[in-house]
């Protein structure tokens, strides 16, 4: 077996594991590639099923191609979406001149925390990966998060033999990363091996793509001639710039990241 | 290729890993000038480090937390490093990061030497099965790249990992700091002939995946989003086709394969699966199957059994403890078992050995015996890895993880007069095989196993045996139930239960002669065909003669030979079986004989036939 396919086969593994043992799960879909390939992932974990409903945080600043290909995707696949919206943060003008940590927090945590809440879920599956940037490479596949979706960085459980926490008091929830191990890389030969139809956004115009999508405010494109997924391999494999550099909330502070998500950001 | 970096505290392991992937070009735009920025903020020199221990807390007490894993290419080859912590506090991510990984470096500083986190870290990797290791002596820089220190730590660790049963593929002294014998040889150490760590890393074999022939799939789930009833489960060994029979553990019941379900559907339908596959099968028969059970193809089946022997490595904050009831989960199957005993507790760090004990504490290891109410589904560790381990929940935390050891007194037990009474017993592994023993006395062992109402020639038919057998330099023994009511079972009367205790007990006493390398001549009524196949159970199949001694009723009274039967006719009361208490006849005995019919020569020559053969 291949290591695109030895990835692909833990993915489905711990997908059913999350899906066997959870009693509410959703997943979070945020129209990127990630997201896209956790989607295919989970068909071919479920024999062209989505067993469970999607969640989409929507900050009311994404891109407006991003929208359109959500409501397009979400009725053709006929599968429940559930928008997340923190209305009461929109509605006192929330917005990343605030901040740009505060706006994430307000946007996304929050409201993210508001359908948990709301819908009672007991586990979220989240497209993260390692690769992507420092806190998260420190992530576990079943990751444990408070009443109020803290993460315990510094005290993590075990996790090995494919072994992972899915008992944990009332209240608490558990993040699951299928997609951990993966790379950039491997994500987009993952979409060409696959065939799989990802958004617009990523092929290069005029000489930029969007590499990493976000809020409009946030996320700038890159320079990029890549107008096929293989092209963008052969750019990815070039470059040693960072995926997320076009992502306005990671460089407000050296470990902004971290901060985010000890909140309980993705 | 993962690899894991582990080794004691401090002893510098992220330093490596930091330089090891600067050293290959892997590290992405800013990566670096972020590092420096940050350790500027902190007036501190710069810290390879910071590129694994990205968590502020890590950066501000300068060790690393969490386990952390990097990709990197190095000439035409994909490594997974993995930075595992060395603080004690933090063994729980160690193991995190370890048990996945196929080779390992282990870091010693070179003026500290080998300290407890060294060898408690080695210990673990021999735990956990990683094969290859490699020692790096780090630091060099600061020991003046003297060639006795390194030689010094090199001698000592190179002992405490032969006890270990690793041969480290080599010793390589560096200095990740001033990058010496990372990537190229280094000049400093001109006395060292070996690798740098890179060249070591290029030769590193990849291990061969220890695909056993054994078909073992634990079932995920079972799913019926439509009309198909799919059987989700990864095959953790052995390969599956349609087609293909499979029985169900822990019930053993049979199917065949129809289909391979997936999806996109394409034109050619998925034939066979192999080792890691997820697979999701529907079969020709609507057998009841749940998560936790085991697929396995009929010739190599996987073990059932209440107990399981296991290497235990302890974790927990709190001591692993005898008489506790834990969680278990052993692929996808969980059950609820007791700590039935504490073979003995060995220490990581300088593996001195104490028996006698009631727990484990946290970083130690042992050798335990679990029992649960409900049969486990496993293999020995040693013949299926995957199958053959699992891990110990306190609460709902991890506490401990184990490997299966093979314990075959243990596990060919049956389940039926329920579970042994006493705490803390142990099986104790053979330093003589019955190959051994067979091959002194020149044959193997057997049971003859004599039933039948008194009076019917069990005593006279076990006499007559044990002679020929011993003529022929056999070595034999009888064990005579009227024999044992004098002394191991004195505390027996004649009701059912009774009765039922003292056939155990003969079994029992017959198993122990068989192990001793004896053909054993049993001669006990045993009226009860449960206890009667329990004996053959526990003696094995093979080496199992059950023989059905009879004859009419009329002859039973006249020959009787303890006065039973006029007792009866006396109007006592004494329970005589097949008389006025039950005799169940063998439904299937091995061989059978009406002793009014037949004389005792004849009867002898037979059975001699049967066990002659079967012992040569």
């Amino acid at each position: 077996m291949d290591g695109l396919s030895l990835l692909e086969q833990q993915s489905i593994y711990i997908l059913r594991e999350a899906y066997s043992k959870l009693e509410r799960l959703a997943m979070l879909w945020s129209m990127g590639k990630d997201s896209t390939v956790l989607l295919w992932l989970t068909r071919k974990a479920f024999f062209g099923h989505v067993p469970y409903p999607l969640i989409h945080i929507d900050t009311s600043y994404k891109i407006p191609e991003m929208i359109a290909y959500r409501d397009r995707l979400a009725r053709e696949l006929g599968f429940e979406l559930i928008i997340g919206q923190n209305t009461t943060a929109l509605a006192e003008g929330m917005n990343h001149t605030k901040g740009r940590l505060v706006c994430c927090t307000a946007l996304k945590t929050d409201a993210l925390q508001q359908v948990i809440d709301q819908y009672h879920f007991s586990g979220i599956v989240v497209g993260i990966r390692r690769d992507e940037e420092g806190s998260r490479a420190k992530e576990r596949f079943f990751s444990q998060r408070g009443r109020n979706s803290e993460w315990d960085v510094v005290d993590q459980p075990p996790e090995f033999w494919d072994q992972y926490r899915t008992e944990f008091p009332p209240g608490e929830h558990v993040r699951i990363h299928p997609l951990l191990q993966w790379t950039e890389v491997d994500v987009w030969q993952y979409i060409e091996r696959e065939q799989i139809p990802v958004m617009d956004l990523y092929f290069a115009k005029d000489g930029k793509r969007y590499r990493s999508l976000g809020c409009a405010p946030c996320t700038s494109p890159c320079q990029s001639s890549a107008q096929t997924v293989s092209e963008i391999i052969a750019e990815l494999l070039a470059t040693k710039a960072g995926e997320r550099s076009g992502r306005a909330q990671d460089q407000e502070h050296t470990h902004a990241m971290e901060k985010l998500r000890l909140k309980g950001y993705m | 290729m993962p690899l894991v970096v582990v080794g004691h505290v401090d002893h510098g392991k992220s330093t490596l890993v930091g330089r090891l992937l600067s050293d290959t070009g892997s590290l992405q735009d800013g990566r670096l000038e972020k590092v420096r920025r940050i350790c500027e903020e902190q007036r501190k020199p710069f810290e390879y480090a910071f590129l694994l221990d990205a968590l502020e807390a890590e950066q501000l007490q300068g060790v690393t937390i969490d386990v952390t894993e990097a990709r990197f290419h190095w000439r035409g080859r994909d490594y997974i490093i993995i930075d595992a912590p060395g603080h004690k506090e933090f063994m729980k991510n160690m193991i995190t990061g370890a048990a996945h990984a196929d080779a390992a470096l282990l870091v010693i500083d070179a003026r500290e030497g080998v300290q407890e986190q060294s060898r408690r870290h080695a210990y673990l990797l021999s735990f956990l099965g990683v094969r290859y290791v490699a020692v790096i002596v780090s630091k060099m820089d600061l020991a003046a790249y003297a060639e006795d220190a390194f030689v010094r730590i090199r001698d000592e660790y190179e002992a405490f990992l032969a006890s270990l049963g690793i041969r480290p593929a080599a010793f390589i002294p560096i200095s990740a700091k001033d990058g010496e014998n990372i990537t190229e040889r280094s000049r400093r150490v001109a006395w060292y002939r070996g690798p740098s760590v890179l060249e070591l890393l290029e030769h590193v074999p990849v291990p061969e995946r220890e695909t056993s022939a054994a078909l073992r799939i634990p079932i995920q789930d079972v799913y019926k989003f439509d009309d198909r009833r799919i059987l989700a489960g990864r095959i953790e060994s052995g390969r599956v086709g349609a087609g293909d029979e499979v029985q169900v553990w822990p019930a053993g019941h049979r199917a065949r394969v129809r289909s391979l379900e997936s999806w996109p559907e394409t034109s050619h339908p998925v034939a066979a699966a192999e080792t890691k596959a997820t697979v999701g099968l529907t079969l020709d028969y609507p057998l009841f199957v749940q998560r936790g059970d085991v697929l396995a193809k009929p010739d190599l089946p996987p073990r059932t059994s209440n107990f399981l022997a296991a290497n235990v490595f302890w974790i927990g904050h709190v001591p692993l403890t005898l008489g506790r009831t834990y969680r278990l989960k052993l692929a996808t199957l969980e059950r609820d078992a007791e700590v039935f005993s504490i073979t003995r507790v060995i220490s990581a760090v300088s593996l001195t050995v104490e028996h006698g004990k009631t727990g484990i504490g946290q970083n130690e290891a042992g050798e335990v015996v679990l029992r649960s109410a409900r049969p486990f589904v496993f293999d020995v560790a040693a013949d299926v890895p995957t199958t053959g381990r699992f891990v110990v929940l306190d609460g709902y935390d991890i506490a401990g993880g184990g490997v299966i050891q093979n314990a075959e007194e243990l596990y060919r037990r049956p389940y039926r007069h329920g579970l042994p009474k006493s705490a803390n017993i142990s099986p104790v592994s053979e330093a003589l095989t019955p190959v051994d023993r067979a091959l002194l006395f020149g044959h193997k062992s057997h049971v003859v196993w004599l039933t039948g109402a008194p009076g019917a020639g069990k005593t006279t038919v076990a006499r007559y045996l044990e002679r020929r057998l011993f003529d022929q330099h056999i070595k034999t023994f009888v064990i005579d139930g009227e024999g044992l009511r004098f002394g191991l079972s004195a505390d027996l009367g004649f009701t059912e239960r009774e009765r039922a205790e003292q056939t155990r007990r003969a079994a029992e006493v017959a198993r122990l002669f068989q192990l001793a390398g004896l053909v054993v001549i049993v001669g006990v009524v045993s009226p009860f065909d449960d206890d009667r196949e329990y004996a053959r159970t526990l003696v094995g199949e093979q080496d199992f003669t059950l023989v059905h001694l009879h004859a009419p009723t009329e002859v039973l009274k006249e020959r009787d030979p303890h006065g039973l039967y006029s007792r009866v006719d006396q109007g006592d009361a004494v329970a005589v079986p097949g008389l006025n208490s039950p005799y169940e006849p063998p439904p299937h005995p091995d061989l059978a004989f009406d002793t009014s019919a037949t004389s005792v020569g004849p009867i002898v020559d037979q059975i001699l036939e049967r066990v002659v053969q079967r012992i040569s």
